[in-house]
């Protein structure tokens, strides 16, 4: 079976070359049963990938000790649900996970464009085939899933109790779909690049798929920060680690290249723009697999060690400089169609968000690699703190939500200063009153007052964009409801673009609250004494010892007051693993819209009496809702519908694809 | 309408500078072992730093009643190159002799210790030395 595995992985090495190769040569010397052939390619590794990741799961459920990776990743009492995440728990199998996705979607992008898009897709499947190949090779040569242990063990070396969490579960998955998924926008942009097709036809083609991947980052990331808050207990959802800020830049980019394209689309400008972005941000979902997976950041000294970090570096490298090369050659065919029309219109809105997040990103990738860069250099090593990383956010935070609120204010080419004034007048009344209303309240935090009056500027804003839309439905459908739903169904794109920023607006709210207003505070308690923090009141009632399959637990209770109110008991506790030899600290957590109550037991000591700690952080679950929306807005937004223009009826009449194909070639050329 | 674009530009790179010098000015510190530390000690006196080492086996003591942890840190090569830590506070999970650590915190040279606001251990993702 260990076997099977590795030929598998061996097959799909040859596959993916073989790949790269036909779809080149049936390109340049039209060939369509060579193009064909590299499908097939693509669709056989794909098989293989899924024996071979069945094979690694069905190991790791029944314990198949023979395997290393399974017998450092699972244990003999670990149930089936978690043995299976096990796969993506260590470095080979979530490499290996990473390519099964990226070969899944190479297969779905040939079945989607089977008759679409005939001159991008030889180098769209050249392209991806050569992602898979890096993937393949570092599997089948460098970290392979299914190497042997070469001794015998009874009991394996278990998974992270950390990581034995229902959220954990799906949190790196999650992530590798967003990441995986910036490939085939990646693909169709070097596609468009080495063919010269440099029109909207590669962004209107992959807009789904951007859109896909970019919801997909966005939830990765909010469940890894809802389980460093749940699970890692230290009081917060995010502290600028290397692996956190190694899914944001990605993202930050990726947010940027979703608004850039529109422009493009609509106006034929910021065409070199728009290849940057998706280039810059599919290295970045490699170097962010790649910190994520070496431990880089934590300390140079494992990189020497590890040949997989420098096979990681050449594939960056050697991307980056073919990527490059291919804009610089094709400069003056990615030249604009068109002018800003003026400095007050929303393409030039779009142009600001663009650079501030960009901005932001570029501030992230030095803050994070700081410390090796000041190694490498001056020979000390220099890090910087989560201070660098919110002085730098927070106003661009604030400066974000500014232009989202403006940017429907504003018309497309050239706004003038009448209509501005209007469009601005209920927002910006909104704005003020909250001001005033927030100083009022007694809030003198220069950047909370921002953020929460220029949420409440944003959200005004799109309310009237829904009202003016709604308004100018009622004359074909009168039921106010009717008129709501078709507008945004039939303009899904533009309206559930706003409610992913009415999420947005919603998590930053929550950002916003928990950072600024949170109070923490800690206290030795013997059995009965109460601990006083804010308006809570919290009795201590004693400590329950107790055994769970596999864990011994130590549960303190607490009875928990508001006001004099009696509200419940919490239970934060401890839990020991004895087969990993670690603690878990448990964190009890009552959340309201309001705030969150967070307690930490900090220790139980020999007489029986607690160290608590208790967090107070604001407003945090609006953050977990604000998700929620934005999903739903995103889903919206990418639910297919009319097939984009690009798909010629011409091209899809055709009987012989391939041959349609070198018609279009011919055409142009 | 192109000044503005120019002038929009320019106050936009100069703020986002300023910001980004002022940030790494509030945040940088220096990462040693705790050899650097025993060799150049005045570079760092009364600085906040980062010092990696091993929490020497022993050593480690708690005082419950003030939740305050003392224990020695040792250079990772050199065992006999060796820093006081006095730590207040929940220590991470993981935290136990023998192991690696990060503490930061404020070297107080005069009284040979480091008064530690933050202790880190590895992430708990598994990282392979070796592949």
């Amino acid at each position: 079976m260990i076997e099977i595995g590795k030929v598998a992985l061996l097959f799909s090495v040859i596959l993916s070359f073989y790949t790269i190769v036909v779809s080149y040569l049936g390109y340049r010397q039209r060939l369509g049963y060579f193009l064909e052939s590299s499908r097939r390619a693509m669709i056989s590794s794909f098989a293989l990938l899924t024996i071979a990741i069945t094979l690694l799961s069905y190991a790791l459920v029944t314990k198949n000790y023979e395997i290393k990776y399974v017998a450092e990743n699972v244990s003999n009492n670990l149930p089936a649900f978690y043995a299976f995440s096990a796969l993506w728990a260590g470095q080979s199998g979530s490499l290996l996970l990473w390519a099964w996705l990226l070969n899944l979607f190479i297969v779905i992008v040939i079945f989607q464009n089977r008759d679409r898009h005939l001159v991008l897709m030889p180098y769209v499947i050249a392209t991806l085939a050569g992602i898979l190949l890096f993937f393949m090779v570092l599997l089948a040569f460098f970290s392979n899933p299914f190497e042997r242990l070469g001794f015998t063990v009874m009991e394996g070396q278990g998974l992270n109790p950390l990581l034995q969490n229902p959220g954990m579960m799906f949190h790196p998955p999650t992530l590798y779909l967003g990441y995986v998924g910036f490939s085939v926008p990646f693909a169709f942009a070097i596609a468009a690049l080495l063919t010269r097709k440099l029109d909207s036809e590669w962004i209107v083609s992959t807009r789904r798929w951007t859109i896909f991947s970019w919801l997909l980052l966005t939830i990765g990331i909010v469940l890894g920060a809802k389980w460093a808050y749940v699970e890692l207990g230290w009081g917060g959802y995010w502290g600028w680690d290397p692996v956190e800020n190694a899914s944001f830049m990605p993202w930050l980019t990726g947010t940027a290249f979703l608004h850039s394209i529109m422009i493009q689309e609509r106006k034929g400008m910021l065409k070199i723009w728009n290849v940057s972005l998706i280039i810059i941000t599919f290295l970045l979902t490699i170097l962010g697999t790649f910190i994520t997976r070496s431990g880089i950041i934590a300390s140079v000294h494992s990189f020497g060690a590890s040949k997989l970090g420098y096979v990681f570096i050449v594939f960056l490298v050697t991307s980056a400089a073919f990527s490059l090369y291919l804009i610089l050659t094709r400069k003056d065919e990615l030249r604009s169609e068109n002018k800003l029309d003026s400095f007050l219109s929303r393409e030039s809105s779009f142009l600001f968000n663009n650079w501030i997040l960009v901005g932001a990103a570029f501030a992230i990738f030095w803050g994070t690699l700081f410390p090796v860069i000041s190694e490498a250099v001056r020979g000390v090593k220099i890090t910087v703190g989560p201070p660098f990383f919110n002085t730098i956010t927070i106003p661009i935070g604030i400066l974000l939500i500014l232009i989202t609120g403006i940017c429907p204010l504003i018309s497309w080419r050239k706004a003038t200063l009448n209509n501005f004034i209007r469009n601005f007048l209920y927002p910006g009344a909104v704005f003020v009153l909250l001001l005033i209303g927030l100083l009022l309240a007694g809030i003198r935090n220069l950047y909370a007052l921002m953020s929460f009056s220029l949420i409440g500027f944003v959200l005004t804003s799109i309310v009237m964009e829904f009202y003016r839309g709604v308004k100018a439905r009622r004359r074909y459908d009168p039921n106010v409801l009717v008129a709501l739903k078709n507008l945004v169904w039939k303009f899904r794109r533009r309206y559930g673009g706003y409610i992913v920023h009415v999420g947005v607006m919603l998590a930053f709210v929550g950002i916003t609250g928990s950072s600024a207003f949170s109070t923490e505070k800690d206290q030795i308690l013997k059995k009965g004494e109460i601990m006083t923090i804010k308006n809570y009141q919290l009795k201590f009632l004693g400590v329950d010892q107790f055994r769970t399959a596999n864990a011994e637990v130590l549960s303190a209770s607490f009875e928990v007051y508001q006001d004099g109110k009696r509200l419940g008991i919490l239970n934060p506790s401890k839990h020991y693993h004895p087969l990993q030899d670690q603690t878990m600290t448990e964190v009890a957590i009552r959340s309201t819209w309001k705030e969150d109550l967070y307690l930490i037991l900090g220790g139980v000591q020999s007489d029986g009496s607690v160290f608590l700690k208790v967090h107070i952080n604001p407003l945090v679950s609006w953050i977990w809702w604000g998700t929620y929306i934005l999903i739903v807005g995103a889903l919206i937004a990418m639910w297919p519908g009319r097939r984009p223009v690009a798909s010629s009826a011409g091209a899809r009449k055709a009987v012989q694809p391939d041959k349609a194909a070198f018609d279009l070639v011919e055409n142009e050329s | 309408m192109k000044r503005k674009f120019v002038i929009g530009i320019v106050v936009l790179v100069s703020a986002f500078g300023f910001l980004f010098f002022q940030g790494l000015d509030q945040s940088m510190m220096a990462y040693v072992n705790v050899q650097d530390l025993e060799t150049h000690p005045q570079q760092h006196t009364n600085k906040v730093i980062q010092v990696t080492g091993i929490v020497q086996p022993g050593s480690v003591q708690l005082v419950a009643a003030e939740q305050t942890y003392y224990f020695v840190l040792q250079d990772l090569e050199d065992p006999r190159s060796q820093i006081r830590i006095v730590y207040r506070g929940i220590v991470p999970d993981n935290f136990k002799p023998g192991i690696q650590v990060v503490v930061q915190g404020q070297f107080q040279q005069d009284r040979g210790l480091i008064q530690a606001e933050r202790i880190l251990v590895k992430c708990p993702s598994k990282y392979e030395e070796d592949a």
